[in-house]
């Protein structure tokens, strides 16, 4: 019996490590998919917003750090003439917002970024 | 050996033990599992805000590039005077912005202030923001997270030390900035790294090679580019490069509209076309081609060529060139490009300019040209733009420092006119204020004494302490410091128009000087009108503090007592009411006319030299939303 005790310890040991580490392997993608939202932000904040077409830019490919592969796709829109834009025109702001996109044992997950650019020299 | 009733109890302890340490791994991967997903909560509700708030900062940035003038009075959106904004990714969470402090108290958030237009005033926690800066702090909130953006904007006086149309190669290239010229004491080259700020450079051109930084190319700034960089292994920018970026403004000058014949009262001498090495100073125009054969200083000298310029000895001093075709320019010698006070080259087309002799040569002041640029040994220091309209020819720069100076983009020419006599019709300056003139004691003043005169004719004359308030000398290209200018002198009307101040200044004998003449009670006086002696010797105050000593000890000497006070009280009225307001139609008057060329001269008078000054500054053609740059950015 008590070895039948000791074998149960040690698998809900197992399966306690096993759940730690998903979860922080979780997170930890989660994190790294928050870098790539905020780097592309970046990428296309220095762009030449007048320049950027409106809608899904090209997706972009790569892999976390753990090999998974992810998809990412910035979408610019209008941010419309009234409320707080104040008239901005297309040539002077836009809204991005960046979905990345994976695949895991876990099953499909994202993360999103939003963001609006402007015309301004850095 | 164990007894059989302890064989169970042993069993029943390690069964407890299990269970107790098995519970216990129960409780600590539950808690884990709870600690991992409020972090991942905490971590993505942290994200949401910071996004929100930069998403916020960045909507701020644009609305006052948009207009720079919003201020704590504007509504931001609708009759709201805050932004909030909602982002679809972040449901729930808004961002917020304010340039009103009291709508920022009511809603618990930081403010922002706008100075892009407006001198220093203090911001949000006590921060002191200067004049043409924005202090901009917007906040995000989502999901009980709170994060803070604040962001300073600029407004530099030249966006790019060289703003190009056309691709920019740049070989061995050096950028930087300084704040003062006067680092560049000892040369370019000797400026310390210390005192190095960025500089940044930007090119129009669409291609991807629209910028090529090529060898030991160092840029100490951002290199941005309409098209693509090219970035050699050895080439270095410590800023950011940016390809496929905005536009850059580039300055364009009408070049016809510099011609000095179109300029009001300038007296313009005509050039020939072949010169050797020459000094030239005044308005110079010659039509064809200008050839100097041998160096070209420039001391005051504003010359316009209506064809193509060649200089072979080099270009130094402070003046302008300004062409409607290319400028060439080569010379030998390590100092031949120096212009202390700085020079302007302003081209319709091509620029040339190679140190041919030993050493790299330093251009101080602004380059413009039409078409390509071309560079070689040079430092240039100031302001340089490319503004080639069809897009098609190069910026080459090689072995060239590029320095970007706010002063020295701004080339002051002091050119010096003669008109051949005074104009007709030139209104006096006006009496002055006097105390005691008649010596019939006023404020106590004594009444005369009788002094020896001083000229071996032994006569005497009356003598008698006084004072007056005298107006300042009308110096038409200064005026005095307590009018307000109206009118500065603009190329077309290059005169100033003053007006009275809009409030009475506190002290008024700012506006000239109290004079004490005949300090010495028992002579001897130097001179005699009719029958009143002069001494030599007078002292002159500036201020009524000074005056007053002045008088007291004059009156202690005289051993009188004079009423300085109300004496200085008259000399103050008089002096906001009457002798000011004439000052004022007399200078806006003459001053008129001095610069009318073809105002009469009154027969007999002697030539009058008239000083004036011309101003090239290329950042007059960028608009003030070109201008506008982010200083820092940063989360608090």
């Amino acid at each position: 019996m008590a070895i039948g005790l000791v074998g149960l310890l040690l698998l809900m040991i197992a399966a306690t490590t096993l759940t730690t580490s998903r979860g922080s392997a979780a997170a930890r993608l989660n994190y790294e998919a928050q870098l790539v939202a905020q780097g592309l932000l970046e990428r296309y904040q220095a762009r030449s917003v007048a320049a950027l077409p409106l809608g899904d830019q090209p997706e972009v490919r790569g892999e976390f750090s753990n090999g998974t592969g992810y998809v990412a796709v910035v979408t610019l829109s209008s941010l419309g003439p009234g409320g707080p834009f104040g008239g901005l025109s297309e040539e002077e702001a836009k809204g991005a917002r960046v979905k990345v996109e994976w695949r895991d044992s876990t099953g499909a997950h994202q993360e999103l970024a939003e963001g609006i650019l402007v015309k301004i020299a850095r | 050996m164990h007894s059989r009733s302890q064989r169970p109890r042993g069993t029943l302890a390690n069964v407890l033990l299990i269970l107790v340490l098995a519970f216990g791994l129960l409780l600590i991967s539950a808690s884990s599992s709870l600690v991992q997903i409020r972090l991942n909560n905490h971590q993505s509700a942290s994200e949401g805000s910071l996004r929100l708030a930069e998403a916020t900062a960045n909507l701020m940035i644009a609305r006052l590039i948009k207009d720079p003038a919003l201020d704590e009075n504007s509504n931001l959106d609708g009759s709201q005077k805050e932004i909030r904004l909602e982002l679809s990714s972040y449901p729930g969470g808004e961002g917020y912005v304010t340039l009103n402090s009291d709508r920022a108290r009511q809603l618990n958030i930081p403010w922002s202030v706008n100075n892009l237009i407006k001198p220093a005033r203090q911001g949000w926690n006590d921060t002191p923001v200067a004049g043409e800066t924005a202090h901009i702090v917007a906040e995000g909130r989502y999901r009980g997270e709170v994060s803070r953006v604040e962001v300073v904007l600029y407004l530099p006086k030249f966006p790019y030390v060289i703003s190009s149309t056309v691709p920019i190669s740049g070989t061995g290239l050096e950028v930087f900035g300084v704040r003062d010229p006067a680092v560049m004491e000892q040369g370019i080259d000797a400026v310390r790294p210390e005192d190095r700020e960025p500089g940044h450079v930007a090119t129009n051109a669409l291609n991807n090679t629209a910028m090529g930084l090529h060898g030991s190319t160092k840029i100490q700034g951002d290199a941005q580019s309409r098209g693509g960089i090219d970035l050699d292994d050895g080439a270095v920018v410590t800023g950011e490069i940016r390809p496929n970026a905005d536009e850059a403004p580039v300055p364009d000058i009408d070049i016809a509209s510099l011609d000095p014949t179109l300029r009001a009262g300038a007296v313009v001498d005509p050039l020939s076309n072949n010169l050797g090495p020459t000094t030239l100073s005044g308005f110079k125009k010659t039509v064809g081609n200008l050839r100097v054969s041998g160096p070209l200083t420039l001391d005051g000298g504003f010359v316009y060529v209506d064809g193509s310029v060649e200089i072979t000895g080099g270009l130094s001093g402070n003046g302008a060139i300004i062409a409607t075709g290319g400028v060439r320019v080569t010379g030998g010698g390590s100092s031949s490009f120096t212009g202390a006070g700085g020079s302007a080259i302003i081209a319709g087309d091509s620029v040339h300019l190679e140190s041919t002799g030993d050493g790299v040569a330093d251009f101080r002041g602004l380059i413009y040209t039409e078409k390509n640029l071309t560079s070689r040994n040079i430092n240039i220091a100031g302001s340089v733009a490319v503004n080639n309209p069809n897009g098609t020819g190069l910026t080459e720069l090689t072995d060239v420092t590029l320095v970007e100076s706010p002063e020295l983009g701004v080339v002051g020419i002091p050119v010096t006119t003669t008109r051949p006599g005074t104009p007709a019709g030139m209104m006096p300056g006006g009496t002055t204020f006097h105390a005691n003139v008649d010596g019939s004691g006023r404020y106590g003043f004594p009444t005369p004494v009788t002094q020896t005169v001083d000229d071996g004719s032994g006569q005497t004359a009356d003598v008698f302490l006084t004072a007056n308030m005298n107006g300042p000398n009308p110096d038409y290209n200064n005026p005095p410091a307590i009018f307000e200018i109206t009118h500065p002198p603009t190329s077309r009307e290059p005169y100033f128009q003053i007006a009275m101040p809009a409030s009475r200044p506190a002290d008024l004998i700012t506006f000239g000087s109290i004079r004490i003449n005949n300090l010495n009670r028992e002579g001897p006086c130097q001179s005699k009108e009719g029958n009143v002696g002069w001494q030599s010797y007078h002292e002159d105050y500036t201020d009524r503090t000074s005056a007053r000593s002045g008088l007291l000890a004059a009156a202690q000497a005289w051993q009188v007592n004079v009423e300085v006070d109300r004496f200085l009280d008259d000399s103050e009225n008089d002096v906001w009411n009457r002798q000011m307001p004439e000052f004022v139609e007399m200078y806006n008057h003459n001053a008129k006319l001095l610069a009318d060329p073809d105002a009469p001269t009154e027969p007999g008078t002697a030539p009058i030299v008239i000083p004036s000054f011309v101003e090239l500054d290329l950042s007059r053609f960028y608009n003030l939303s070109d201008r506008v740059k982010i200083l820092s950015w940063r989360q608090l």
